[in-house]
C-alpha cells in the first residue's frame, strides 16, 4: 500500500491556498462580476479538500482513491536539481526581461551549454552565436519584430 | 452544384496557383511547427504580400498556409513536447510518450496520415453543408454555447481515467485563470492586481508554451537524458507503420473528423476544443483506456483528424457570416477583405468560384503538408536522439522570444515562465494538464454565454433546458459527470460476483 508523505499534498494545499486567496479577493467586487469566478473557486475549494482527504491512509483516503482520485507511486527526483532546473528557467525569463532578448538568448544558451552540457568554451561560445542568430534572422529580419532590449537598456514592460 | 465544385478545383490546377499553393504549405509547416507563431502570424505576414495578387492567388497562398500549420505543429508536438499551437497540444499527450519509447516516426505517419484523411473528410463535409450552413449555426444560442462548454470541459476531465477529481480541479483552476481581466458583459475588471498586462486577461499562447515546451525542458532537466530511451528503436520503427495504424484505427479517424466537421463549424468554438474532445471520446470509447497517455497511437490519430477537419469546416461561419472561429480566421478575414471579398451570405452566392477553389487548396495543403512531414520523418525523428543538456537551451530559447513575439509584450514571457513552473509541478504530482488549456481556452467564452443566457431570461435557470438542443447537452454532462461511479460500482459488484 502506498504510504502518504505530507510533500505529496504540497500541489493541493499549495492550491488550496491560492483558491482562498482568490476567494477572498472576489468579494471585493461588485455582484455582476463575482458571481461566476466565485461560483467557480468556492467548487474549486470543496475539490481541493476532497484531494487533500484523498491521499490520507483513512477510510475516506481509501474510498475518494477508489472511486475519483487514484494516486500512483511517482519517482523522486533530488530536491536540489529540481530546484536547479527551475532556477534556470526562472533566470532566463529574469534576463529577457532585464537585459534584453539580444543578450539574454547568447548568454543563457553559452551559459547552459558550458555548465550544465559540460561542453567545451568553443563550442558554447558556438552554440550561443547560433541561437542568436536563428532569433535575430526569424523574429527581427523576418517578421519585423524590435527585440525587447530590457529594463536596462530602456525596455518599457 | 458538382460544375461549381469542378471549376473551383480546375482553377486550383494552374501552374501559378500551385506555385503560391505549394510556397503557403512550406511557409505553414514552418510557422506551424514554431512554437507562438503558428497560423495567424504566418497570414499577418504575408497579408501585405498577397496584395498585389489577384483574389484567386491569394487565396490559394492562404489556403496552403491554413493548410499546413497543423502538421508543422504536430512534429513539434510529438517530437518535442512542443505544440505549434493550441489544438496540438492534444497530439502530445501520446505522441510524446512515443517519441520516447523510440516510436517517433510511427507517430509522424499516424498523423500525417490521419491530418491528410480528416482534411478529405472535412472537406466533403463542407461541401455537402455550406448550402444549408446557415440553418446549422442558428441551431446554437448563448445557452447552448455554454453548456457546450461546460460538455467539453467535463469530457476532458473525464479522459483522464481514476483522475476525474485532479481533472475538474486542474480545470476548476484554468476557469478561475481565465477569468482573470476585463469582463465585457458586467463592464468591469477582476484579479489584475493594478497590473495593466492582465486587463486582457492571462493571454492563452504564452501559458499554453509554458505549461508543455517549458515544463517539458524542466522534466528533461531534472530527469537527463535524451527525449527517447531506446535509441536503437528510432531507427526501427517507421513512418509507413504509422501510416498502416491509421487505416487500422479508421473508426477513430472517421468519429475524429467528424467531431473536427461539427466543432469547427460552430463560431467562437476553437480547433483545441476539436482536438481534445475527439481525443477524449476516443479515450471513453476504447477498451484499454488506461494505456492512453503513455504512447496509444489512437491518441494521435483523433486529435489530428480532427484538427484538420475543423480547418476545413471554420470557413462554414467565416464565409456564411464573417464570424472567425479564431486568431487565424480573423487574419483570413482581412485578407478577404483586402481582396474586395466581403464575407456574408452574399459571397456564398457571387464568389463560389473562389470559395470552393480555396477550400480545395486547404485540402490539396494539407495532403502536401503531410507528405513532406512523411519525407521528413527520419531525419527529424533523430531530434529525439539529442542529449536533453544540448537541446534544452534551444527549445527554451525559441520557446520564451516565441512567446514574446505573439504580441511584443515581454510580460507573455514571464507568464511563460510561470506557467512552465506550474506544469512541472503538474507533472511531478501527477496533475492532468489538458483540462487546464480547455479551460483557459473556453473560459471566456463560457462566463459570456451563461451570463447572456440568464440576461435573455430574466434571470430564469430553466432556459439552459429549455430547448431541445440545451436539454441534450444538460443530459450528456449529467452522464458523464455520474458514468466513472456508475461504472466503478458495476466493476466492483462483477469483481464480488466473481470472487463468490
Amino acid at each position: 500500500m502506498k504510504k502518504f508523505l505530507p510533500s505529496d499534498s504540497l500541489f493541493a494545499a499549495g492550491l488550496l491556498v491560492f483558491t482562498l486567496g482568490y476567494l477572498a479577493l472576489d468579494l471585493t467586487y461588485k455582484p455582476a462580476l463575482r458571481t461566476v469566478p466565485g461560483l467557480v473557486a468556492s467548487i474549486m475549494a470543496i475539490f481541493l479538500v476532497l484531494d487533500l482527504a484523498s491521499r490520507s491512509d483513512t477510510a475516506w483516503g481509501r474510498a475518494l482513491r477508489q472511486r475519483l482520485n487514484a494516486v500512483p507511486d511517482r519517482p523522486d527526483y533530488p530536491a536540489l536539481r529540481q530546484i536547479e532546473s527551475v532556477g534556470w528557467v526562472a533566470g532566463f525569463a529574469a534576463a529577457l526581461v532585464l537585459i534584453g532578448i539580444l543578450a539574454a538568448v547568447p548568454l543563457f544558451v553559452f551559459a547552459f551549454l558550458r555548465w550544465r552540457g559540460k561542453l567545451g568554451i568553443p563550442a558554447s561560445m558556438l552554440g550561443g552565436a547560433g541561437a542568436t542568430l536563428f532569433v535575430w534572422l526569424l523574429f527581427a529580419l523576418m517578421l519585423r519584430l524590435t527585440l525587447y532590449p530590457g529594463l536596462i537598456f530602456g525596455g518599457a514592460s | 452544384m458538382l460544375d461549381i465544385w469542378l471549376s473551383g478545383f480546375l482553377g486550383l490546377l494552374q501552374f501559378r496557383e500551385l506555385l503560391f499553393l505549394a510556397m503557403g504549405m512550406a511557409i505553414g509547416l514552418f510557422f506551424g511547427a514554431m512554437p507562438g507563431l503558428g497560423g495567424a502570424t504566418a497570414l499577418a505576414l504575408l497579408m501585405p504580400l498577397t496584395y498585389g495578387l489577384d483574389s484567386f492567388s491569394a487565396l490559394a497562398l492562404s489556403g496552403g498556409v491554413m493548410g499546413a500549420v497543423p502538421m508543422g505543429g504536430s512534429i513539434t508536438a510529438i517530437l518535442l513536447n512542443t505544440p505549434g499551437s493550441a489544438p496540438n497540444a492534444a497530439t502530445c499527450l501520446d505522441g510524446y510518450p512515443l517519441a520516447q519509447q523510440g516510436k517517433a516516426g510511427m507517430a509522424i505517419g499516424a498523423a500525417a496520415s490521419a491530418n491528410s484523411i480528416g482534411g478529405i473528410i472535412g472537406t466533403i463535409s463542407v461541401l455537402a453543408v455550406l448550402p444549408f450552413a446557415k440553418e446549422l449555426v442558428l441551431l446554437f444560442g448563448p445557452p447552448e454555447f455554454f453548456l457546450l462548454t461546460l460538455l467539453a470541459l467535463v469530457t476532458v476531465a473525464n479522459s483522464a481515467r481514476g483522475k476525474l477529481l485532479r481533472g475538474l480541479i486542474t480545470g476548476g483552476f484554468g476557469l478561475m485563470i481565465s477569468f482573470i481581466g476585463y469582463n465585457d458583459v458586467s463592464g468591469g475588471q477582476r484579479f489584475t492586481l493594478g497590473i495593466d498586462y492582465l486587463w486582457d486577461g492571462v493571454h492563452l499562447v504564452p501559458a499554453l508554451i509554458g505549461l508543455f515546451a517549458v515544463a517539458e525542458m524542466i522534466n528533461l532537466s531534472v530527469k537527463g537524458g535524451a527525449v527517447t530511451r531506446d535509441i536503437g528503436a528510432v531507427r526501427i520503427t517507421g513512418m509507413w507503420s504509422g501510416v498502416l495504424e491509421t487505416f487500422k484505427h479508421w473508426g477513430t479517424v472517421i468519429r475524429g473528423s467528424l467531431i473536427g466537421t461539427i466543432i469547427g463549424a460552430i463560431p467562437g468554438e476553437s480547433g483545441a476544443v476539436a482536438a481534445f474532445l475527439s481525443y477524449s471520446l476516443t479515450v471513453q470509447a476504447s477498451k484499454n483506456p488506461e494505456s492512453f497517455g503513455k504512447g496509444n497511437i489512437q491518441g494521435v490519430i483523433a486529435p489530428e483528424a480532427a484538427i484538420n477537419a475543423k480547418d476545413g469546416s471554420a470557413l462554414i461561419p467565416t464565409l456564411a457570416f464573417g464570424i472567425p472561429s479564431g486568431a487565424e480566421m480573423a487574419v483570413f478575414l482581412g485578407i478577404l477583405v483586402l481582396h474586395g471579398l466581403q464575407p456574408g451570405p452574399v459571397m456564398l452566392v457571387q464568389n463560389q468560384t473562389e470559395i470552393y477553389g480555396l477550400i480545395w487548396s486547404l485540402t490539396l495543403s494539407c495532403i502536401l503538408a503531410s507528405f513532406v512531414g512523411l519525407l521528413l520523418v527520419r531525419p527529424l525523428a533523430l531530434i529525439t536522439l539529442v542529449d536533453s543538456k544540448i537541446l534544452i537551451p534551444f527549445v527554451l530559447c525559441v520557446a520564451m522570444v516565441g512567446s514574446y513575439a505573439v504580441d511584443g509584450t515581454i510580460e507573455n514571457v514571464v507568464v511563460t515562465a510561470i506557467f512552465g513552473i506550474i506544469g512541472y509541478l503538474m507533472i511531478r504530482f501527477d496533475y492532468p494538464r489538458l483540462t487546464v488549456i480547455v479551460a483557459l481556452v473556453l473560459g471566456g467564452t463560457a462566463e459570456r454565454n451563461f451570463q447572456q443566457s440568464l440576461m435573455i431570461s430574466d434571470g430564469h435557470w430553466s432556459v439552459f433546458v429549455a430547448r431541445p438542443l440545451a436539454a441534450l447537452l444538460v443530459a450528456g454532462i449529467v452522464m458523464l459527470l455520474v458514468w466513472p461511479l456508475v461504472r466503478g460500482l458495476i466493476k466492483r459488484r462483477a469483481a464480488r460476483t466473481a470472487a463468490s
